[in-house]
């Protein structure tokens, strides 16, 4: 039984890291080239999740409703850009973090004016409903299954963008260097704008299939937002491989610590303490995590910039 | 007369209490003391961002345990104001302590971070204890002094006795030579380096400081609404804070009391006014982030 | 004994070697210029001395002693003072304040809460002779920012000399100046030999000449030579390295 479990927290953590890695990518880019702190980035996240769900009510079909909302959010965010953002490039990191925090505010009740304080019905797709057979007995949600091959394809897209294509290399100059790579002559400002909507386009995916299994409810943005920041941290600002290293270590950590923490628990100490301990260790182990990693390496694991 | 403004200020909100009793008017005497309440910790808030240039996107955190303290002693059974304000005070200044002296250590988006993490740390770890309240917050019942009973008008002058006290202990600090080299760290923390001054040490006293002054706020707060609520931990609030200084002016003497006014008045009224009253707020602190940066208290001085 | 004593000082960047076992004295009451091409490690090699950089290897030893792990802001309590070669200044605060701030660092704790430091008139006193030294009284209540390039650089050697210094290192104080305010800072550095040590990196190959009682030449983060200006002027290897010459007469 145990080996099961087992199997099934490792797929988890896996399914959950691969998704904050689409949020985590966007966030570490714009992070990492314009030096811009975006709070904003999560309710792109929870637009995504809306707009699946609305279009999934209108449309009756999960495959359709998804390209589409994840355009329409991505087109939302390049409008964020052009409007607000823009305006805080040369910003110091206060007023950034104020202005990003207020669009949270605007947003959260935008939402709550067109859909209401009410969770969104978002169900998974019928013909992934059941569970497959992964192995004689071993049973996994085939719609997680879908999730982990989504975010792989994902991530190997944007891993070939960054590293094969002109576009990439002019991320990953201005991701080292951004006035050198102006001076070269790197259209800054067209690319940023592209870069944001892509970075939305890659939340509004991770809200659209963590719509179903997490509930599509105002705020939803907020949790996983601080989540992406502690991954971007941990696997240092601007790179994209940190933010898959980071993502898939949080991932595991968090899965398994809820899982398995308040178990390990209640074999060494009484069930009370357990049942208290438990769910509080579990619930600050990433944020320890990011400390131990953070005291060790100061710039993260992978620093673009030294 | 520089002077009579604040004197006249001082004495309507000295009178205030038996006008209110007197013209019915008690909702707005609980309305100042939340004021007050914000003031401090906003104030304390200004102290290390303002003043020192730290932005901690943690200070909800002293603010929530003083608050916490408070009604998890009184659960446990002490019941002396003295102690439980102590012991509030303490716990505050030491958490700081020693988030501080790790997340000092970083810069930059690191340190904003690093102090919202450990905050968040905080809130998990509180919400945990279900015999606390768990998610649904503590209630406390208010202490007993000795001297007085702390009713609400007793709580209203008590408020305003620690709110002015505090920022007369603030205005001597930020006067003082600790004041004006946490000042210089923050407009050149290299240079201030160069001249011989232990920056770590200079900042880490400031934010131990001002989370001492985060936790008084928050004893009062559990005081005033006799109840510690989880919400005075979580990340929004410390954004609360920080709203409050930047719409009252970061690093101005009196930014955080203006903030605080200013942001509670804007709130209580599209409270009333909408639902959706959240827009309005959001509304207008990106409209002071991006037209007005330097505050209400900036506003009123000419050039650079 | 020398006042500072380098032995075997090194500082890796990464694949870059930018300090290679570097070895120099400084006597008490010279000032020794230290030159060398750009991208030598001059720079690097102040910022080791200051303690602002941790050195991969070797000693940076003061006044006998040994200083290598000493934090930066403790070395200006030894004694050791530093300009940048890049002017780093409290630019919106006056030249009175900033010398001020100065001067408190000297002056005790600032670990002080409750006494108004504007009370304090001795540290006004005190910057204001500062400002007459190097010749910046006129400008004593200006803002820095609204100062010429030339009296800022004047600032950050009234700031080094504010802070009661032993030994000044001073890193290329020349640097974006005019011919008359060189002039001028070479006079300054010359009226403060007298009472100072002087480490004085520059490029201005004039005014090494003119001040230094001895030149230490860096290469590639080494020292290549170290000697009187005479002895350096005539040195084929710094011909060859650094001024550019095979081998020929001075």
């Amino acid at each position: 039984m145990l080996p099961s479990l087992f199997v099934e927290q490792v797929l988890n953590g896996f399914q959950f890291g691969l998704m904050l890695f689409l949020l985590a990518a966007g966030l570490t880019l714009v992070l990492g080239i314009m030096d811009t702190i975006n709070l904003a980035h999560g309710s792109l996240y929870m637009i995504g999740a809306y707009l699946t769900a609305t279009l999934v009510g209108t449309t009756g079909n999960f495959w359709l409703a998804v390209p589409l909302a994840v355009l329409g959010t991505a087109l939302i965010g390049m409008l964020l850009e052009l409007s607000v953002l823009r305006q805080l490039y040369q910003r110091d990191h206060l007023s950034q973090v104020l202005a990003t925090f207020a669009l949270i505010l605007i947003i959260n009740e935008v939402v709550r004016m067109i859909w209401g304080s009410q969770p969104l019905l978002l169900s998974t797709p019928e013909a992934l409903s059941g569970p497959v057979e992964l192995l004689p007995g071993l049973y996994y949600p085939a719609f997680r299954l879908v999730i982990i091959g989504v975010g792989l394809l994902v991530a190997l897209l944007l891993f070939w963008l960054v590293n094969r294509t002109k576009v990439g290399m002019w991320l990953r100059a201005g991701a080292s260097n951004r006035e050198m790579a102006q001076a070269m002559g790197v259209p800054i400002k067209p690319l940023f704008t592209l870069l944001f909507g892509v970075g939305a386009g890659l939340s509004a995916i991770a809200g659209a299939f963590l719509g179903p299994i997490l509930a599509v409810q105002i705020g939803m943005g907020e949790s996983i937002l601080i989540l992406a920041f502690v991954v971007i941290v941990i696997g240092g600002i601007g790179s994209i491989k940190g933010a898959l290293v980071g993502a898939l270590l949080v991932g595991f950590v968090d899965t398994a610590g809820r899982a398995f923490l308040p178990l390990l628990l209640s074999q060494v100490a009484s069930p009370e303490v357990a049942s208290n301990l438990g769910p509080a260790l579990a619930s600050i182990l990433i944020y320890l995590l990011m400390a131990v990693v953070l005291f060790l390496k100061p710039q993260g694991l992978f620093p673009v910039r030294t | 007369m520089r002077w009579l403004f604040p004197l006249v200020l001082l004495g309507l909100l000295l009178a205030f209490p038996p006008i209110a009793a007197a013209t019915g008017l008690e909702f707005y005497q609980g309305l100042l003391s939340k004021i007050m309440i914000f003031a401090l910790a906003a104030s304390s808030l200004n102290l290390i961002l303002g003043y020192g240039g730290m932005v901690s996107f943690g200070h909800a955190a002293y603010f929530g345990l003083g608050a916490y303290t408070v009604a998890i002693l009184m659960r446990e059974g002490v019941s002396s104001g003295w102690v439980i304000w102590a012991a509030a005070v303490g716990l505050s200044a030491l958490v700081a302590l020693l988030i501080g002296a790790i997340s000092l250590r970083t810069r930059g988006i690191y340190f904003i971070m690093i102090t919202l993490a450990f905050a968040q740390m905080i809130y998990y770890l509180v919400v945990s204890f279900k015999q606390y309240g768990g998610e649904d917050g503590l209630r406390a019942r208010r202490p007993e002094f000795g001297l007085f009973e702390l009713n609400d008008t007793a709580l209203y002058y008590l408020t305003l006795g620690v709110l002015l006290f505090s920022l007369y202990l603030l205005h001597r600090l930020v006067h003082s030579r600790f004041g004006r080299v946490l000042q210089a760290i923050r407009e050149n923390e290299a240079r201030a380096l160069a001249l011989g001054y232990p920056v770590f040490y200079f900042q880490l006293v400031a934010f131990v400081l001002a989370g001492a002054m985060a936790g008084l706020a928050g004893v009062l707060m559990a005081h005033y609404t006799q109840y510690a609520s989880p919400n005075l931990l979580a990340w929004q609030q410390s954004g609360h804070l920080m709203m409050m200084v930047i719409l009252g002016g970061v690093g101005q003497f009196w930014g955080g009391v203006l903030g605080a006014v200013v942001l509670s008045v804007v709130e209580e009224v599209l409270q009333d006014l909408t639902i959706h009253w959240q827009l309005g707020v959001g509304l207008i602190l990106l409209l002071i982030v991006l037209f007005a940066p330097k505050g209400l208290a900036g506003l009123s001085r000419r050039g650079t | 004994m020398s006042l500072l004593e380098l032995k075997g000082l090194s500082k890796q960047f990464g694949g870059l070697l930018a300090v290679n076992g570097c070895n120099l004295q400084v006597a008490a009451g010279e000032v020794h210029a230290l030159i060398g091409p750009n991208g030598a490690g001059k720079t690097t090699l102040i910022n080791l001395i200051a303690g602002v950089l941790p050195p991969s290897q070797g000693e940076v030893r003061f006044q006998g002693e040994n200083i290598t792990h000493l934090p930066a802001h403790a070395r200006v309590h030894r004694g050791l003072a530093r300009t940048f070669q890049i002017t780093n200044l409290f630019k919106n605060y006056t030249v009175r304040t900033n010398l001020e701030l100065a001067v408190q660092a000297r002056s005790g704790s600032s670990f002080r809460f409750w006494q108004p430091v504007a009370r304090e008139k001795h540290l006004t006193e005190a910057a204001l002779a500062v400002a007459e030294q190097v010749g910046l009284a006129a400008r004593f209540e200006t803002v820095v920012g609204r100062l010429s390039h030339g009296e800022q650089r004047q600032l950050e050697v009234a700031l080094a000399l504010a802070s009661k210094p032993r030994l000044l290192l001073l890193d290329e104080p020349m640097a974006g100046l005019g011919a008359q305010e060189s002039e001028r800072m070479v006079g300054l550095i010359a009226q403060l030999r007298q009472r100072h040590t002087i480490l004085l990196v520059e490029h201005d190959m004039g005014a090494v000449f003119r001040l230094a009682q001895r030149i230490s030449v860096l290469v590639y983060g080494q020292v290549i030579a170290s000697g009187s200006p005479a002895e350096i002027r005539a040195n084929p290897e710094v011909h060859r390295a650094y001024l550019g010459d095979e081998g020929g007469a001075a």
